[in-house]
């Protein structure tokens, strides 16, 4: 399962980076100047190419935001089989996998709707907050520092308080599935209450999996920009690495739910005992 | 009440400076204009009350018969002047709807007298000679009760009040008592006598305050004496000499500045003072205490400027420099420079790898050379202070941190001074919307600012590339030399050019460089080099009978007796319409490189090549000498191209995709 995610991210990916290359080669393959970028970026050579080419490009990146729409919704469709699969002990089933998508699909459209709702609601209080301490600024005295330290200090709550958010929304993503519940506020509100009772355990289990998911790229950054890339010896274990890394992170998508299906039955389990 | 105590005091108690010598021993400039101004700053109305006495000799051939004063600070009266018609865009008029009466700037002067008691403000009015704007107050004429003669001067007693604005641009106060005091007294345009840049006859060259150019003022001795509050910190153009308390709770400052073209000056309670030291340089930093952590962004760049400009062009001869640091809620006081003293500008949290202020600091020490002691006419040819000051930016920027990191030092994103400023030029919409050559108001398209600073800035460092460095910082130390302390034109520059070119290139470049400013500064036109094709034929040995050794032999293909020939054609082309002489480089298959020189002329240019080796690429130009070239990509073909950078960067944008695709499948 956690290869044919991968697969299927390498082919939307492919849908935009396909074309890029092709346009790349045909404005750029045949100058010298290409060589410039053997090294690293180089803004005269990019500056004039976007000078020159620069529509072309603007409508590519205007595909790639269709086809990530397209990608977002397909794994909103994907939910149900990665959540029933890591559920069901007995290892995978294509028909297992593919049912669950289909009858779990329309219902988590409507809990994602909910949970961007939600979200979108917390981050307007958030930054709305720091929005009248712009404008109380504005009509003050102080010096930007407020400004700067406040962003700082909002944009670490926004974190905080947006990891909450996603933390409650898988939870109610394992409930709708446990207990196939037909109402989406009823699987949110109860995936709340069980955040809520169980928080220590279930927050450090959705941070464990976070970290390991975002942390994997962050080392890769900061691994990478020591690394010297200036042949095929080095560029091509690179992009191994670069696969694994994407590999792996879906992986630990997948295991989180692994993780969250345990966490969740066994509490329910321990109430029911 | 106070006001007239204190003007009382004043003109009851002028006393002399104690200055028994001057900084410099021997006058550096002609000191046609000179003043004593006596300033109070009133910090609860934001009003300067101030006494000023003029001196002016008339240096030229010409009787005068009038004086011509700019009164800048009434650009900020309304928005009728001349200088918010012309920035609409930039301020946008809704904006200005609420802007309550106090929060608006002027000037008026109060009276003016001759050493003989002549009142010469009763005739006195308000023209515009650059347009017809009746509404616009920043020039003030006043005819002379008599001719002033060729060699003679006149003393002139003037009283004047200003208010400040609350700063928008340049000028002005902002929250918590700062200020920023410039062209803040009536000051007199420049009498230009025949012969003088363009002058065929003796006249004023007094402009009004447009929106997109600066100023031009006169050389002179200033010595000014400012008031202010108890408290205040207060830094200025020139050398402070001493300060005194009133015992009113007022602190007086008393500054020279000799041989300079304006003094502006600054107060503000809350400044930290940090002071360094470059060779005999005074350098004193006020910085707002925010930024008090990167005082370095600014003193490091500003003493290898010096040092820089030191080696490359000429002697900073002043002994200080003051820095000033504004206020973020005033930033638009930034940026600027003034005879001994820049303002820069600095954001708190700024990372360490985006050198905005090191680049700001840089550009206006640069204007300490080209605008200030080489004193152009910013109004009528933005191009001489602002292009050549980009230009110096450019080196020294790219000097001190690197070629392609001297800006913006990321690792996945990188850029020099010099590269971003070509493509400031190169990125416009319409690189061809105006000629560089037209006074800084006529821009009604647009275009300005990218032609004046960033156009300018690549066509010398194009000259740079065509001359060679050694050449260009010779025309540089030479013009510095015979213009500082000077009101050059473009006509004296490029003749500066064409007296160096000639003694170290001789004909090299024809005749004269004219050609070259032709086409960069007068014209509009762009500079576009090409490699059309390469084609590749094999040839076969020649057929038939040939005279060998005195024999007949004959030759024929199919006896296949002879090692083929590649026959390789390069076509050039010239897209655009400027031409310069470039070289393009050949290189063949067996690794073989010719390199070839092309006046650049002809639309086209085709070279041939029967060889055993074939063409594999071509490159005009590859040094990248010619800057101004707006397409650098185009200049080379290879019939072999390596992908592999396209690879690595394709790889490494894949991977990053798919990062950002997995974070939106783990929101969904």
């Amino acid at each position: 399962m956690t290869f044919m995610l991968y697969l299927l991210n390498v082919v939307f990916i492919l849908m935009i980076v396909g074309p890029l290359y092709t346009v790349f080669t045909h404005t750029l393959g045949d100058s010298l100047d290409l060589e410039a970028f053997r090294k690293g970026f180089d803004n005269t050579v990019w500056g004039d190419l976007m000078n020159v080419h620069g529509d072309a490009f603007a409508y590519l990146m205007d595909q790639a935001i269709i086809v990530f729409v397209l990608y977002w919704l397909l794994n909103l469709f994907l939910n149900g089989g990665i959540i029933m699969t890591t559920y069901m002990t007995g290892g995978f089933s294509s028909q297992l996998f593919w049912s669950s998508c289909s009858h779990f699909c329309f219902r988590f459209v409507r809990l994602s709707l909910l949970c961007i709702l939600l979200h979108l609601i917390v981050a307007g209080a958030i930054y709305g907050t720091y929005y009248g301490i712009v404008q109380n600024w504005i009509e003050g005295t102080g010096d930007e520092r407020i400004l700067v330290r406040s962003a700082y200090a909002f944009v670490a709550l926004h974190a905080f308080v947006g990891s909450i958010l996603l933390a409650i929304a898988d939870y109610a993503r394992i409930r709708l599935v446990q207990a196939d519940d037909k109402w989406v506020l009823k699987s949110y509100w109860k995936g709340f209450v069980f955040f809520l009772r169980y928080m220590f355990p279930a927050y450090l289990l959705y941070i464990l999996f976070l970290s390991l998911f975002v942390g994997l790229t962050v080392a890769y950054y900061f691994t990478r920009t020591s690394i010297v890339i200036e042949g095929w010896g080095v560029l091509i274990p690179v992009i191994i690495v670069q696969q694994l890394i994407t590999f792996f992170r879906i992986f630990f998508r997948v295991a989180k739910f692994g993780g969250l299906n345990e966490l969740y039955a066994q509490k329910l389990q321990t109430v029911a005992s | 009440m106070i006001r007239s105590g204190f003007i009382l005091g004043l003109l009851l108690g002028i006393h002399a400076y104690l200055f028994a010598e001057g900084l410099f021993p021997k006058a550096l400039s002609p000191r046609t204009a000179n003043y004593d101004i006596r300033v109070r700053l009133d910090t609860a109305g934001n009003r300067l009350i101030g006494v000023e006495k003029i001196v002016f000799h008339n240096q030229t051939d010409n009787a005068i018969v009038d004086l011509q004063f700019h009164t800048y600070l009434n650009a900020f009266k309304n928005t009728a002047s001349t200088f918010f018609q012309e920035s609409n865009r930039e301020f946008s008029l809704i904006d200005l709807d609420d802007r309550p009466m106090e929060e608006w700037g002027w000037v008026d002067v109060l009276s003016v007298e001759t050493k003989d008691k002549v009142d010469l403000l009763a005739s006195a009015q308000y023209i515009q000679p650059d347009d017809d704007n009746k509404e616009d107050q920043t020039v003030l004429w006043m005819p002379l009760d008599k001719p002033l003669l060729p060699g003679d001067s006149i003393v002139l007693d003037m009283l004047f009040e200003a208010k400040l604005p609350k700063a928008m641009v340049r000028t002005g106060y902002g929250s918590n008592h700062y200020y920023l005091v410039a062209q803040w007294f009536p000051k007199l345009g420049v009498y230009e006598g025949k012969g003088d840049r363009y002058e065929v006859e003796g006249q004023w060259n007094c402009h009004q305050f447009h929106s997109s150019c600066e100023f031009f003022g006169d050389f002179g001795v200033y010595k000014v004496e400012i008031t202010v509050p108890k408290g205040f910190k207060v830094g200025a153009s020139g050398l402070r000499t001493h300060m005194a308390e009133d015992g009113d709770g007022y602190v007086t400052h008393w500054f020279v500045a000799e041989d300079v073209i304006d003094f502006t000056w600054t107060a503000f309670p809350d400044f930290v003072e940090v002071n360094d030291k470059w060779k005999e340089v005074d350098i004193r930093l006020l910085l707002h205490p925010a930024h008090v952590k990167d005082s370095n962004k600014y003193l490091i760049p500003i003493k290898e400027a010096m040092a820089y400009l030191h080696q490359h062009v000429g002697e900073y001869p002043y002994p200080t420099l003051t820095i000033v640091d504004p206020p973020f809620r005033t930033i638009n006081t930034g940026g600027m420079e003034y005879p001994t003293l820049i303002t820069g500008g600095c954001i708190y949290g700024m990372p360490d790898g985006i050198r905005t202020t090191e680049v700001l600091s840089v550009h206006e020490f640069c204007h300490q050379y080209f605008m200030q002691m080489i004193s152009s006419n910013e109004q009528e040819e933005a191009w001489m202070d602002e292009g050549f000051t980009n230009y110096m930016e450019g080196r020294i920027m790219d000097a001190i941190y690197g070629e392609k990191h001297s800006v913006i030092d990321y690792p996945f994103f990188h850029t020099g001074n010099r590269e971003r400023n070509r493509l400031r030029y190169t990125g416009m919409d319409n690189p061809k919307i105006a000629e560089i050559f037209r006074y800084g108001w006529e821009f009604p398209h647009g275009g300005f600012r990218d032609l004046t600073y960033s156009k300018t800035g690549t066509w010398l460092a194009t000259l740079e590339g065509l001359v060679g460095l050694e050449v260009m910082d010779e025309i540089l130390k030479t013009y510095f030399e015979r213009w500082k302390f000077n009101h050059p034109c473009a006509r004296d520059f490029i003749e500066v050019v064409n007296d160096v070119v000639r003694a170290r290139h001789g004909d090299k470049f024809g005749e004269d460089m004219n050609w070259f400013f032709e086409q960069v500064l007068y014209r509009s036109d762009v500079c576009d080099y090409a490699v059309g094709s390469i084609n590749v034929q094999e040839v076969g040995a020649y057929n038939g009978v040939f005279d060998t050794n005195n024999k007949k032999t004959f030759s024929s293909n199919k006896n296949n007796t002879t090692k083929n020939l590649f026959e390789s054609k390069v076509i050039l082309h010239r897209l655009g319409e400027v031409y310069m002489p470039v070289e393009v480089v050949v290189r063949f298959e067996n690794g073989e490189e010719i390199t070839e020189t092309w006046d650049g002329i002809d639309r086209g240019k085709a070279f041939t090549y029967i060889r055993s080796s074939k063409v594999e690429s071509v490159y005009i130009d590859p040094e990248h000498k010619i800057w101004i070239d707006i397409n650098f990509n185009n200049n080379s073909l290879t019939k072999q191209p390596d992908t592999f950078p396209l690879w690595k960067h394709i790889s490494e944008f894949f991977f990053w995709l798919q990062q950002i695709f997995q974070l939106g499948a783990a929101l969904a």
